[in-house]
C-alpha cells in the first residue's frame, strides 16, 4: 500500500469524526511516515498495512468520550440543546478552580447566575442540572466511585478523564468567565493543599487549614482570608484584603495600586511578605517573630502594631 | 510477551516524554524498544494525554516542515510520580502471587 492509499483509507474510516479531529489525524501519521523515511509514492512499512484497525482503535477511544457526554446530558433537567452545551464549552475563558477535599460555595450577585454549593469533592456525589441562566452543581466523590466520574459540560470539566485514570489528588473546574460577571466564592478547605486560579470574583472569603494556600491571577474587591495553613501565596488584583492570618509563611502580591487600598492582618507567622502596595496595617499578636517579618517594594507606609 | 496498554501504556509514555521532549515517530521508536507497540495504539494514547492535560504538544519547524513535540505538564508529572508509586506496589502484589519455589519476595 502506498503512503497516498494508507492516508485515503485511514480519512474514510474516520468519516464520522470531527473534522477538527480528522486533521490532526491525517497530520500525526503523515508525520509518522514522513519521520519514518517513507516518501509520497513509496510503500508503506507492514505496521501501517491496516489503516481500518488505526480508525478503528481512534473512534473507539472517541466513542467513550461520546458516549460519556451523552450521559451527563441526561442529568441536566432543564438544559439547552447539546449544541449549544458545546458552544459554551468552547468559550471557556479561564477560571480553574483546583481543589481537592474541601467544601466550597461560589455564588454569583449579577443578573446572570450560576451556583455552585455545597459541593464536598472528596466524599459524595456528583450532580448537576441547569434551570434558566442558573447552573446547579453538586459534586460528591465518594473514593469507591471516583474512577467512574466523567464530566464536561457547560464549560465545566472536573478533570474529566484525568479523574477516572489518576484518582484526583486535585480537581479542576473551569467556567467560563462571561456567564459569571460578579461572582463570590465562600470556601472553606481542610485539605493538604488549594489553589484557586483566574479567578474574576466581586469577594472571596477563605477559611483555610491547609498546608497551602495559593491564589493566582485573581481578581476580586474584597479579600478575606482566615488562613491555618504553613503557606500562603496570594497573587491577583485586589482592593481590599484582610488577612488573619497563622501560617508559618505568607506572600500576597497585587497589580493594582489603588489609593485606597489597605490591608489589616492579624499575624502569626514566622515571615511575610508583602508586594506593590500604597500602604499597609499589620497588626501582630504577641509573640510574633518580628525577626522573620519581611515587608517589600512599594509600600508607601507602614504601621505596624502589637495587639 | 504481555500486550501493554491502557493506563501501563499511558504511564511508559510519561515516563519516556519526562525525560525529554519528543515527537511522534521518536516516541514509537523509543516504546518498541521495550515492548511491543501496534500502529493504532500510541495516537489514542496521545490524545489523550493530551486531553487531560497530563501532556502538551508544540511544533517546530523541520526539515521544511513542521514535528509535533510532546512535553510534559506540571499535573503529568505529578501524575507520573504517582503511577511509580503505584508500579512498585503493583509490581510487589503480583510478585507476591508468581514467585517461583524457593523464592522470597522482598
Amino acid at each position: 500500500m502506498k503512503r497516498e492509499e494508507f492516508i485515503e483509507k485511514l480519512m474514510q474510516s474516520l468519516t464520522s469524526l470531527p473534522l477538527k479531529e480528522k486533521e490532526n489525524v491525517k497530520a500525526f501519521y503523515e508525520e509518522m511516515l514522513e519521520d519514518a523515511g517513507v516518501e509520497q509514492g513509496e510503500e508503506v512499512p507492514l505496521m501501517f498495512q491496516q489503516p481500518e484497525e488505526i480508525a478503528k482503535s481512534i473512534l473507539q477511544a472517541e466513542e467513550i468520550s461520546f458516549e460519556s457526554k451523552e450521559e451527563n446530558k441526561e442529568t441536566v433537567p432543564g438544559g439547552s440543546g447539546k449544541q449549544e452545551q458545546r458552544q459554551v464549552a468552547q468559550d471557556i475563558e479561564k477560571m480553574v478552580l483546583d481543589v481537592d477535599g474541601i467544601s466550597l460555595k461560589i455564588y454569583p450577585t449579577a443578573e446572570k447566575q450560576i451556583y455552585i454549593q455545597d459541593a464536598e469533592f472528596s466524599s459524595k456525589e456528583l450532580s448537576t442540572h441547569v434551570e434558566g441562566n442558573t447552573f446547579y452543581l453538586n459534586a460528591r466523590f465518594p473514593e469507591h466511585k471516583r474512577e467512574n466520574i466523567d464530566f464536561s459540560l457547560w464549560g465545566i470539566s472536573f478533570g474529566s478523564r484525568g479523574l477516572q485514570r489518576h484518582r484526583p489528588h486535585r480537581l479542576k473546574i473551569f467556567l467560563p468567565l462571561h456567564l459569571l460577571p460578579k461572582l463570590c466564592l465562600e470556601l472553606q478547605a481542610t485539605s493538604s493543599s488549594v489553589k484557586l486560579e483566574d479567578l474574576s470574583l466581586l469577594k472571596i472569603a477563605a477559611d483555610v487549614k491547609a498546608s497551602a494556600l495559593k491564589l493566582e491571577h485573581v481578581q476580586t474587591e474584597q479579600l478575606q482570608l482566615h488562613l491555618q495553613a504553613s503557606s500562603c501565596k496570594v497573587e491577583g488584583s485586589f482592593e481590599d484584603c484582610t488577612l488573619h492570618a497563622d501560617a508559618s509563611s505568607c506572600k500576597l502580591k497585587t497589580r493594582k495600586k489603588p489609593e485606597d487600598f489597605e490591608v489589616y492582618t492579624r499575624l502569626n507567622m514566622s515571615s511575610f511578605k508583602f508586594f506593590d502596595r500604597n500602604y499597609a496595617v499589620l497588626a501582630m499578636r504577641e509573640g510574633t517573630e518580628k525577626a522573620n517579618l519581611k515587608i517589600f517594594a512599594n509600600v508607601s507606609s507602614v504601621k505596624i502594631e502589637e495587639l | 510477551m504481555f500486550s501493554i496498554q491502557g493506563q501501563i501504556l499511558d504511564f511508559c509514555v510519561l515516563a519516556i516524554v519526562a525525560e525529554k521532549d519528543v515527537y511522534g515517530y521518536e516516541l514509537t521508536q523509543t516504546l518498541s524498544q521495550g515492548i511491543e507497540l501496534s500502529e493504532s495504539t500510541l495516537y489514542p494514547v496521545l490524545r489523550r494525554l493530551l486531553k487531560n492535560d497530563l501532556l502538551e504538544s508544540y511544533d517546530q519547524a523541520y526539515d521544511g516542515r513542521n514535528r509535533r513535540y510532546y512535553r510534559m505538564t506540571s499535573l503529568g508529572r505529578e501524575v507520573l510520580s504517582d503511577y511509580q508509586k503505584k508500579w512498585k506496589k503493583y509490581v510487589k502484589q503480583v510478585e507476591h502471587f508468581v514467585k517461583e519455589k524457593g523464592e522470597k519476595v522482598i
